[in-house]
């Protein structure tokens, strides 16, 4: 997202990297991705940066408005959705605005539901969320991270956000003696260049996290477990202590500590403790955090619940679940791409009526009634936050196209249809200057993270792993031909002692199962702790697989307890 | 006309700054007719390297190609003719890296001509412009003396000295 500092280039949104990206249009339709030898900050852009051009001219882009099978003028679709959602009851329809693009269009969204009555709702990436619960959503500038002598890397920092890598290198090889130590779940390509790697079970992590922050000093961690030293939480979790002192040994022998923590999907459970731990043991070493979102904009969320009540994306499938939700109207996120099949068709089966405004056909624009043609997040003008929480302006890559509409030019002809005149949003300062209570550590943090099932002879772990390809912010590049050429090069990783089990040394097949069914390509990764399998992020089969509800009822994807069998 | 200047640095790749992101190969295949002459490797003793071409001196494609289309070009890079390349393959086996790809749909093949519309011009090539890491470099190597800090693998790979 943007720095302040520079209004006028392009910036990626695709993660929270900021990285500067060139475009050039060839006056003759085609669009490509340009590369300045000077990228400023970040050297350069991922492979998700790169390819997010490829959408711009996409076969699948949709241009046109249309109901049901039949083409239609956007006008005329739009007064039928007003003419829909007057019928029905105000509460029982609902706005949900992908928070990925310039805030102006979720605004203009809070805006009209709250003129008409309606429900508002804002969707974050799911991987977000545990960042966003636990308030750790501002970071120092990137740059920061080179003056590090200790970095501790939680995740896979260098495959969920590569362009941190470079920061992160001129810090591991800046000085002699200076370390990076790679804490993960899987063995990923952190762990890879990590001068020390460290691998937990995705069901532990945060119970080591907790011990980790306790020996660190984090008293307030310590009280939320009812006053449990890091021995007794280990104890509790099944941890060695040995290594949990090791580690908060260097950590606090550091001179400058960093730690990036990286959340990818279904990558650890309780994710918004180990955000929440990660916090407390920064405050109590004096150390810089950098929490590495999916998208910037997701710390808005608790702002817009405070002003306008805004819902989250399980309150939308709850209201679904219990048939209060008749009217949807979906702006900007493809719930296909960011959602299990079985809960977003069940929520569109509910309805009785769902439009979705998007920028790429998808089986959600098939399921929806009717379809609107989307910017691409990238097409939008308009405010967004940089990674230290700072609004600053988002400047678009090209001129969207005349026949689609950006977020905020949606809700505004919604509101002049069903009203008659503009609508007055409020602005991007009305809402930065909400102030949002703290959250409580102990919401986050609990008994619950020490009592952790491990997986049994023929079961396995399943998590998330954070394969660079395509883009992951709910548009699905699934069928780019980037990604059909890498597509015989990827495959399911496997810890050792699960691939042992399995008498896999090589690439093979497995079948996994819990309620749903995938049988998947892996091979051996080469380390990792206890029976654990890694999907690339983006393939269908993980969202499918992932434990998708917490005991709260809230969406989160978390690792699942899967049985594996070799085919 | 431009003046065509020389290119005198060469690409090298850090292999421990390397996090096989994959970004070079994609920066590749959208700027070359959607061709890649970039792959990436894994690699015994570095798991993740960019393969590219070493734009050798005496290049060993340029002397097997029987029609000419390997040649040098005024800014001193190794480049393959579109008209003259008859997908014959001999530079590809002749290629003692195994840097030069084939493409049997189109019979043609993939070679490295270092972004030669960007280097001669003072810019990037492309793959080292998009790294995210900084692993891949394009810089000067004096006689053959790589960087304090770095050791050299061979002519284009570098490997930190630690």
């Amino acid at each position: 997202m943007p720095s302040p500092l520079d209004r006028e280039t392009p910036r990626c949104p695709l993660c929270a990297m900021d990285c500067p990206i060139g475009v050039q249009h060839d006056g003759l339709g085609h669009v490509s991705t340009a590369f300045p030898s000077d990228l400023g900050v970040n050297q350069g852009a991922c492979v998700r940066g790169l390819t997010a051009a490829r959408l711009l001219d996409a076969a699948e882009r949709i241009f046109s408005a249309r109901k049901g099978d039949e083409r239609k003028s956007a006008s005329v679709v739009l007064q039928e959705l007003v003419q829909a959602g007057s019928q029905a009851v105000p509460s029982s329809v609902t706005v949900l605005v992908d928070l990925g693009r310039p805030l102006e269009g979720a605004l203009a969204a809070a805006a009209l539901c709250q003129a008409g009555g309606a429900r508002f709702a804002a969707s974050v990436p799911p991987e977000d969320m545990a960042l966003v619960k636990s308030g750790l959503t501002r970071c120092p500038p990137f740059g920061e991270i080179a003056g590090c002598t200790l970095l501790l890397a939680i995740g896979d920092p260098f495959g969920s956000h590569p362009a941190v890598a470079g920061r992160v290198r001129d810090a591991q090889f800046g000085g002699r003696g200076n370390k990076l130590i790679s804490l993960d779940t899987a063995w990923g390509r952190t762990s890879r260049g990590a001068t020390e790697a460290m691998t937990v079970s995705p069901l532990k992590l945060a119970a080591f996290m907790a011990a980790l922050a306790v020996e660190c000093g984090a008293g307030n961690v310590a009280e939320a477990l009812g006053g449990k030293n890091s021995q007794e939480i280990c104890n509790a979790a099944g941890i060695p202590p040995a290594q949990v002192k090791r580690l908060a040994a260097q950590l606090k022998e550091a001179k400058a500590l960093g730690i990036i923590l990286s959340h990818p999907v279904g990558r650890y459970a309780h994710g918004a403790a180990v955000a929440a731990a990660v916090g407390q043991m920064a405050a109590a070493l004096k150390a810089k955090a950098w929490p590495l979102l999916v998208s910037t904009n997701s710390a808005v969320l608790p702002r817009l619940k405070q002003k306008f009540g805004a819902a989250e994306l399980s309150d939308v499938l709850r209201d679904a679940d219990a048939g209060r939700l008749k009217v949807l109207l979906v702006a900007g996120v493809d719930l296909a791409s960011v959602l299990p099949e079985k809960l977003w068709r069940h929520m569109a089966e509910e309805c009785d009526l769902v439009c979705w405004a998007g920028s790429l056909e998808s089986p959600f624009a098939e399921e929806a009634e009717m379809v609107l043609p989307l910017a691409l997040p990238w097409e939008e003008d308009g405010t967004a936050l940089g990674p230290t929480g700072e609004p600053a302006r988002f400047a678009p890559w090209l001129e969207k196209p005349s026949t689609v509409l950006t977020v905020k030019e949606l809700m505004a002809e919604l509101f002049a249809l069903a009203a008659g005149w503009s609508l007055k949003a409020p602005e991007v300062a009305d809402l930065m200057s909400v102030t949002v209570p703290e959250p409580v550590l102990t919401d986050l943090i609990g008994p619950s993270i020490l009592a952790a099932g491990q997986p049994e002879e023929g079961q396995a772990v399943v998590i998330g792993s954070p394969e660079p390809h395509g883009y992951t912010g709910g548009i699905s590049l699934a069928d780019v031909d980037w990604q059909r050429r890498l597509a015989a090069e990827e495959k399911a990783k496997l810890s050792s002692d699960l691939a042992a089990d399995l008498g896999l040394s090589e690439a093979g097949l497995v079948e996994l199962r819990n309620g749903a069914e995938a049988t998947v390509v892996c091979a051996p990764a080469g380390g990792g702790e206890g029976r654990v399998i890694a999907l690339p992020s983006h393939w269908q089969s993980l969202r499918e697989l992932l434990q998708w509800r917490a005991a709260d009822g809230s969406i989160e994807p978390c690792p699942a307890l899967v049985s594996i069998e070799r085919v | 006309m431009a003046e065509v200047k020389t290119v005198d640095k060469q690409l090298i790749v850090d292999t421990d700054r390397c996090i096989g992101c994959k970004s070079c190969a994609a920066a590749c295949f959208f700027s070359h007719t959607q061709f890649p002459a970039l792959r990436y490797e894994n690699v015994a003793g570095s798991d993740a390297m960019p393969a590219v071409c070493r734009q050798c001196e005496e290049a060993p494609c340029v002397a097997a190609c029987p029609a000419d289309a390997m040649y040098v070009d005024d800014a001193g890079i190794v480049r393959r003719s579109l008209v003259r390349c008859t997908g014959c393959r001999s530079c590809a086996l002749a290629c003692p890296f195994g840097v030069i790809d084939t493409e049997t749909t189109r019979h043609e093949v993939a070679k490295c001509d270092l972004c030669a519309d960007r280097t001669p011009r003072g810019l990037l090539p492309r793959c080292v412009a998009v790294c995210p890491s900084g692993a891949l470099k394009f810089m000067e190597i004096v006689e053959g003396v790589p960087a304090a800090g770095y050791t050299l693998l061979s002519g284009r790979t570098l490997h930190r000295t630690r």
